[in-house]
């Protein structure tokens, strides 16, 4: 049954990927809650739709997400983006700006047109204490606990409508957890291309290739969606990898 | 009786003292004998039951866990390899398949 749904899977993306070279890809931003996946998604929104749109809120307290929302009819031009960085380079931080090398212009030229899909965090225990912990009322906090777990099934659905799976982990975490693991090996035998991004790398206790030693078979790219560090990098990749 | 884990004297009946420590060797741990009852080291260790370990994840068939209202645990590998939802209340063995939800699907395909 499942051979035959992934079988299905991998035609249907052959297909699209023969005929409609140019159509949308719709990539899903995935994760374990408070990992960083409505700022990466608004931060992409800001750099290449619009500057003053926010997909949603982000917040301290895990499982602000609590339903997936889509941002259609982003175009990911590492051309644009390349003018971008001219202009904003006078004005920059000359001590972040070890990112990576500029675009080659084969690169350049290289556009993505997506949907970003932004999820809400997956988690194996939902415990409304914990929102309680970050001053939430009983009620509320059980409210919120019922729609997060909500949230978790909804993003999986998802999955079976997603051509591309950006995974978000925070770099400061351990990342050999149980949601990690199971969702990698998941969408590895779902034929789903992902990228890792290594997420927070501007906090001094980030360790991205702790991320990088534990899944070697990925791509891992470290970035800090909030502070917008090594941002290209990632763009690059995904212009590669989700075309 | 009671006999301290720690120092292994024993004591006829449960003192006050006691309740913090053991009043010889500050032990924090007693055994309950039955009258007449003399335990060795090693017929003591028999005694203890170990917990069986719990099922392992892979053998759960429920996708998601209702502990009580407000904690839920999910079975990421049910959720994500499987299309129905199997709920599981609390930690009894009873179990909740939303049929409706399940032959909506089959309509729709």
């Amino acid at each position: 049954m499942t051979g035959r749904t992934r079988r299905k899977g991998i035609f249907a993306r052959l297909f699209r990927a023969l005929l409609f070279r140019r159509a949308t890809a719709k990539i899903g931003i995935y994760g374990p809650p408070n990992a960083g996946k409505t700022t990466l998604a608004n931060q992409i929104i800001h750099t290449f739709a619009d500057e003053n749109e926010d997909i949603g809120t982000s917040t301290e307290i895990p499982h602000e997400t609590r339903r997936a929302v889509r941002r259609a009819g982003i175009l990911i031009d590492l051309k644009k983006r390349t003018l971008q960085n001219l202009g904003h380079n006078s004005d920059e931080n000359p001590t972040t700006s070890s990112g990576p090398a500029p675009f080659t212009p084969a690169e350049a030229k290289s556009k993505l047109r997506l949907d970003i899909v932004d999820t809400p965090g997956l988690a194996t225990k939902i415990d409304f204490h914990d929102f309680m912990a970050f001053g939430l009322e009983e009620t509320e906090a059980k409210k919120r606990a019922k729609e997060a777990t909500e949230g978790v099934i909804e993003a999986i659905k998802w999955l079976e409508d997603i051509d591309g799976v950006l995974l978000l982990m925070d770099a400061t975490e351990n990342p050999y957890t149980q949601t990690n693991i199971v969702i990698i090996g998941n969408l590895e035998a779902r034929g789903i291309p992902v990228i890792i991004a290594a997420n927070k790398i501007d906090l001094a206790e980030a360790a991205p290739q702790r991320i990088a030693d534990a899944f070697p078979q990925h791509t891992v790219v470290p970035i800090s969606a909030l502070k917008g560090d090594n941002m290209d990098a990632l763009y690059r990749e995904m212009t590669r990898r989700f075309r | 009786m009671h006999k301290c884990l720690k120092c292994g004297k024993i004591f006829e009946r449960l003192t006050d003292a006691m309740l913090k420590g053991c009043p010889d060797c500050g032990g924090k741990l007693f055994l309950y004998l039955r009258p007449g009852e003399e335990l060795s080291a090693a017929e003591l260790v028999k005694r203890i039951e170990v917990d069986e370990p719990g099922p392992v994840e892979l053998e759960q068939i429920e996708s998601l866990r209702i502990l009580s209202p407000g904690v839920y645990e999910l079975n990421l590998n049910a959720l994500l390899e499987r299309k129905e939802i199997v709920m599981r209340i609390k930690k009894d063995g009873s179990y909740v398949v939303p049929l409706s939800a399940l032959f909506k699907r089959k309509g729709k395909q």
